[in-house]
């Protein structure tokens, strides 16, 4: 009972400290990124659209009650058309997306909405993983030190902490994983029947909603049931298959919900003569297998193997040192060895985190090996770190000879001492992991995004409506009608212009108008060169290496951009003035020669 | 621990024997009458899935043009298949017409049947659709569906009663008369009565396996769901009887006895938590069905939607909601009618249709099916549920709409209890140590319910009908030679089925509509055609009153040329398959039914009336459409 009150208190403060870093100037936060700007779009649109049909029904009510002709199809289409704000889902990820729905309904929608979710769900993370590898080793008295151990591993690493702050997708997505595996490793118990199994698909099925990277965890899990070997649990052909039909039909249950209103709305829009142009939820999730970079293979090509340094150079940049990638690489074959030295349960306890953790890093590594998509590892990260450091625990505990030879029966005054021992590893550990982390999370915090300030310079300084590199994010600042994506040829810019555009917002992105859109850095490069520049903000974010990762399609070129960083002046945003460029930009202005 | 036997066991080779040949004989029964039937379309139901599995096939046809111009794009490099010309010309060459039923998968059995008789000769008519062997697809599914049901009544019956019991109720329902009607004809319950049986099976032996391992509570829930779902997809009012499944899944802790008396089969009582797992299995098998059957329709509107292409037809759903929410209403609407007189329709109909014998033994072995009064015969697991099965239906529709078929699945289960009823009358007799008396009893009984409860009412029960004769008529005396005339009817199906979609006009309704009526004549519309259909269009100031009168209208002021005869039309069963009046006055009715000359098709010639001075009373009414 007592150990049982410590470990609980030992977890709380771990919650504690990692909470802090999660959730300290939370409200500095803001997107940045695409995705995370596309989320906020979105959220903001399932708001106001679930506002609108409140008031909706209400207007229905009042008719009904007798109030007149108050309710018909085209005013409500024209209502909805003026109130909701945003943009419709596009991005094939409703449960982030119902989640920060779910937070601006809170708090309003500002625009740490999205981090807020990230923070929550990334502080729970950490007691998911605790719980996880607690579920894993049941039978292990070691095991709340490893799940203590994992669990500061994660509270402190940088990159949660970093994407813990950050409105993507990818915290939440992490904990709905964990969720998903802990409920899993659970159903693997002897004696268990369907319905653990059936838990930890609705689960995986519920993270693939919020993270469509996700399907890496339900491949994952399906893959555990299916295996042979060690991993079977000793359970019969027959039954495996049985398990893994029920996890994956389970976890195809959140996605069929997702697409039902779609579905619904498009039968409603038939029977009343409306065709729905948005693209339903399924439809999305194809969109985005098929564009993205899991279906190129260029990228796989261009890069080969090197793309397997992607993410031990991201982690180094992060933490500052390779000690951590060393630890983590001695909990590897710690666990490795444990593996081959046991059987049974015991055995596929350690093939777990080694199968999740290798896995999903050689998938990610030879595909996209992008800094957010490690999220879905890092927690693996984390427990095979707290089995290799459990493992040197031990050694120091059990030092020298003893009189049985086997490291039992010390003396009270031995067991003492290795006990402090322990204890000191383990706090100088925690001390040293969460001041680098805490660096880290301060750095970030530092490295503030200078869309907030640009907008707010346009605003003041002729309107906000502009042209820009990055329009999500500029829409979050603007507003969805004022901020339009660089167009790829002189004539489209000059309409904008003469719609009222004012300025063109420059930031990292122009060093990424490659293929498809190198049309845009040719007008981009006519802006400079015609256009005075009026402002620049600071953007620091966008010149630290671990950002620069989140571009990682070829690590030898994110190498190249960390190098050069400084010299492209991509910590900065720049602000174009498009009514004073010589000669100005004219709608029958000769075309660029389009791209072969 | 079944009751006191005659005699030695069946053995395993002779209840293979015995139950193979009751389903060979009873298959070629069913197929034989299915195939000597010259016209083997007669009511409304049949004809529209008839007609939605000849759209399925359409649609199969044109994925085949589709798949063969794209393989030939492929091999020779030439542009030659485009999706929008592919779906203009599939509008214009489909036959039949859009499932609209809610019975999607009646519609597949029925197009797998069509697709395997394609090509093939069965009747020796040489005039144009009777020559087309799949015209005989929707009631030789159902002669199928009749003919695998027999097997599974001995599995049922076997695992109720024991081995003896299940091969008397095999061969009995082999000789059924209710069954082997609804075996030859094209509606759907011979196929709901074959999954029915199916849900008993997979039901018990869900008990049988939760019993066998009590940590396993959960065995067999989700395979019955997806049984009861199928049934579902068959016809809705499956949902009855799945409704009466999941009731006794939610009571079984009820139903089982205590530890110390537990019989073999017999699951332990389970928990609340289990019961409701259980019951959130079988509904995850029943929507999966239902999402199954909607999925085509998914994919079918979000291809449609990316091509910019408008699709029309209902979706699954849509049926259900616009087909048969108006059914469920109908049914509380006949509540507010009921008769008393209603209640003694089912009796009447076991007894017309599976005999006096069948119906007492029936009656017997209901009292007797849990364990033999007065016996120390435990109490039999499941058979509460096969009870409430036969009598709830009956109930239900005794109080809402008694029609004929709405029984088919509670007359398909008294085999069941009739070959119980001879096991207890013969353990009776065994009992008191008269074996050859107990044997004698048991054979005789077995002979009389096979010859009085098939054999006899089969004769009675085949009746021909003369709608092929009717259109052929029509057909053969129209100008063009390529359809028949367009012409006014009662049952549009049948002739959309016999003659293609767009021979017949709608029956007028309101004083436009006959305008359009006589514009439709003037186009050369030629013929009406009525059929005793016309005495049940308006019961009451009820159905189709209107269209009732425009008829009767036509009838007065035409005169009707070469009457077709039909039989069909005059039988009772016809009548009781339209029992929506009170059931007395519809043996009233049939009594009635020479002078109604309801045993003809009468054609009017519509020409010489197109100057006659009648008007119809107009009446805004929705014209007549399917009852499912």
């Amino acid at each position: 009972m007592k150990s049982r009150a410590l470990t609980a208190g030992l977890l709380a403060a771990i919650m504690l400290a990692g909470g802090w870093l999660r959730f300290d100037r939370i409200r500095e936060t803001s997107p940045f990124l695409w995705d995370d700007a596309i989320h906020h779009l979105e959220a903001v649109w399932l708001g106001d659209a679930l506002h609108f049909l409140r008031t909706s029904v209400e207007l229905k009510r009042a008719e009904a009650r007798g109030g007149g002709d108050l309710w018909t199809w085209e005013g409500e289409r024209h209502r909805f058309h003026q109130t909701v704000g945003g943009i419709p889902p596009r991005f094939g990820r409703p449960g982030h997306m119902v989640l920060v729905t779910a937070a601006m309904a809170a708090v309003g929608p500002v625009p740490w909405a999205g981090p807020l979710v990230a923070a929550s769900c990334g502080t729970l993370s950490i007691a998911a993983l605790f719980a996880l590898v607690l579920g894993a080793r049941r039978n292990d008295r070691e095991a709340p030190v490893i799940a203590l151990l994992a669990a500061a591993f994660l509270a402190f690493d940088p990159l949660s902490v970093r994407l813990s702050r950050e409105g993507l997708a990818d915290a939440d997505g992490a904990f709905f994983a964990l969720l998903a595996i802990g409920a899993y490793v659970r159903a693997r118990r002897p004696g268990m029947g369907l319905a653990p199994t059936a838990l930890a698909g609705l689960l995986a099925g519920f993270s693939f909603t919020v993270q469509t990277r996700n399907f890496l965890v339900v491949a994952m899990l399906a893959g555990w049931e299916l295996a042979p070997g060690a991993l079977s649990a000793g359970r019969r052909v027959g039954e495996r298959t049985r398990r893994a039909a029920t996890l994956l039909a389970c976890a195809a249950l959140f996605p069929v919900l997702c697409e039902l209103p779609y579905y619904g709305a498009l039968l409603i829009g038939r029977a009343h003569g409306i065709a729905p142009q948005v693209r339903s939820y399924v439809l999305q999730v194809i969109g985005i297998f098929a564009n993205h970079h899991y279906a190129k293979r260029d990228y796989v090509q261009a890069s080969g193997l090197a793309n397997l340094a992607s993410y031990p150079s991201l982690f180094h940049s992060l933490a500052g040192s390779w000690l951590p990638q060393l630890v983590a690489l001695g909990g590897l074959a710690v666990v490795q060895r444990q593996a081959l030295a046991r059987h049974g349960e015991e055995r596929a306890a350690r093939l777990v985190p080694l199968t999740w953790l290798i896995g999903t890093f050689l998938f990610l590594s030879v595909t996209a090996p992008l800094g957010r998509y490690a999220s879905l590892f890092v927690p693996a990260l984390a427990w095979v770190s707290a089995e290799g450091l459990a493992a040197a625990l031990r050694r120091a505990r059990v030092r020298g000879p003893t009189p049985s030879g086997d490291g039992h029966g010390h003396s009270p005054a031995q067991r003492l001492f290795s006990r402090r021992l322990a204890a000191t590893w383990l706090v100088a550990g925690t001390i040293a992991l969460g001041i680098q982390a805490r660096a880290g999370a301060l750095e970030s915090g530092v490295a503030e995004p200078g869309y907030a300030a640009a907008v707010a310079w346009m605003r003041a300084h002729g309107g906000p409506r502009h042209v820009t590199t990055t329009p999500y994010v500029s829409q979050v600042w603007a507003g969805v009608g004022e901020a339009e994506f660089l167009p790829g040829t002189e004539s489209e810019l000059a309409k904008l212009v003469e719609s009222g555009h004012r300025h063109l917002l420059v930031d990292l992105i122009r060093n990424f108008f490659l293929g498809p859109f190198s049309a845009k850095g040719e007008v981009l490069k006519q802006v400079a060169a015609r256009c005075p520049l009026a402002a620049t903000f600071p953007n620091t974010w966008a010149e630290r290496p671990e950002y620069l990762f989140e571009f990682n399609y070829d690590v030898r070129e994110t190498w190249h951009r960390i190098e050069s960083a400084h010299a492209d002046r991509s910590g900065e945003i720049e602000i174009y003035d498009l009514a004073a460029c010589s000669p100005p930009f004219a709608a029958t202005s000769p075309e660029l020669p389009a791209e072969p | 621990m079944s009751a006191p036997s005659t005699g030695e066991r069946p053995t395993r080779w002779m209840i293979v024997l015995v139950i193979a040949v009751a389903t060979i004989g009873g298959g070629l029964t069913r197929t034989c009458e299915v195939l000597r039937n010259p016209s083997p379309l007669y009511l409304w139901d049949d004809a529209v899935i008839h007609l939605e599995a000849q759209y399925l096939v359409s649609m199969v046809d044109a994925l085949r043009t589709a798949r063969d111009q794209r393989r030939e794009e492929r091999a020779t490099g030439k542009d030659v298949f485009r999706v929008e010309d592919a779906v203009e010309r599939f509008r214009r060459e489909a036959a039949g017409v859009p499932p609209t039923f809610g019975r999607p998968l009646h519609d597949l059995a029925a197009l797998v049947t069509m697709e395997a008789l394609r090509g093939r000769a069965i009747a020796g008519s040489t005039w144009g659709p009777l020559g087309d062997p799949r015209l005989w697809a929707v009631p030789l599914t159902s002669a199928i569906a009749g003919a695998l049901t027999i097997p599974l009544a001995f599995l049922v019956a076997r695992r109720l009663w024991g081995p003896e019991t299940g091969l008397r109720a095999a061969a009995i329902l082999a000789m059924s008369g209710a069954h082997l009607l609804y075996s030859m004809e094209g509606f759907s319950e011979a196929l709901l009565i074959l999954l029915l049986y199916l849900a008993l099976w997979v039901h018990l032996r869900g008990r049988a396996a939760v019993a066998a391992r009590p940590d396993r509570p959960l065995a067999g829930s989700l395979g019955l769901g997806l049984v009861l779902g199928a049934g579902m997809l068959v016809h809705f009012r499956f949902s009855i009887l799945a409704a009466v499944f999941l009731v006794a899944d939610a009571l079984r802790a009820g139903t089982a006895s205590a530890p110390t008396e537990a019989a073999p089969g017999n699951a332990p009582a389970a928990r609340t938590p289990v019961r409701l797992a259980r019951l959130f299995w079988v509904g995850v098998g029943i929507a999966a069905m239902l999402a199954l059957a909607e999925l085509p329709y998914y994919l079918l509107l979000m291809a449609a939607k990316q091509r910019g292409i408008a699709v029309h037809p209902k979706t699954y759903l849509e049926q259900v909601l616009f087909v048969l929410a108006p059914e469920g209403l109908g049914y509380a609407g006949s509540l507010v009618r009921f008769r008393l007189g209603n209640l003694l329709t089912y009796p009447f109909a076991l007894v017309y249709l599976c005999g006096g014998v069948v119906a007492v033994l029936a009656v017997l072995g209901l009292r007797h099916s849990r364990s033999a009064s007065g016996s120390a015969e435990p109490r039999r697991p499941g058979v509460l549920l096969v009870a409430a099965l036969f009598a709830l239906p009956l109930a239900f529709y005794s109080l809402t709409i008694p029609l004929l078929r709405y029984g088919a699945t509670s007359f398909a289960l008294a085999p069941l209890f009739a070959g119980r009823a001879i096991e207890v009358i013969e353990s009776r007799f065994a009992e008191r140590g008269r074996l050859a008396v107990a044997r004698w009893t048991g054979a005789a009984l077995m002979a009389a319910a096979l010859v009085e409860g098939g054999l006899l009412p089969l004769s009675r029960l085949v009746v021909p009908n003369g709608y092929a004769v009717a259109l052929e008529h029509i057909v053969t005396r129209a100008p063009s030679t390529s359809a028949a005339s367009p012409h006014l009817t009662t049952t549009p199906p049948i002739s959309w089925a016999l003659a293609g979609t767009g021979s017949t006009i709608p029956i007028p309704r309101n004083e436009s509509a006959v305008s359009a009526g006589r514009e439709a004549v003037a186009l050369g519309a030629r013929w009406l055609v009525v059929d005793s259909l016309v005495d049940f269009m308006d019961i009451d100031g009820q159905g189709f009153p209107a269209e009732a009168r425009f008829l009767r209208g036509v009838e007065e002021a035409c005169r009707s040329t070469s009457p077709v005869p039909n039989p069909f039309g005059a039988s009772l069963v016809h009548d009781l398959e339209l029992n929506y009046r009170p059931f007395l006055d519809t043996l009233a009715l049939h009594r009635d039914a020479a002078a109604r000359r309801a045993d003809l098709i009468r054609l009017y010639p519509l020409r010489p009336c197109v100057g006659a001075p009648f008007v119809p009373p107009p009446s805004p009414v929705a014209p007549p459409g399917p009852r499912p």
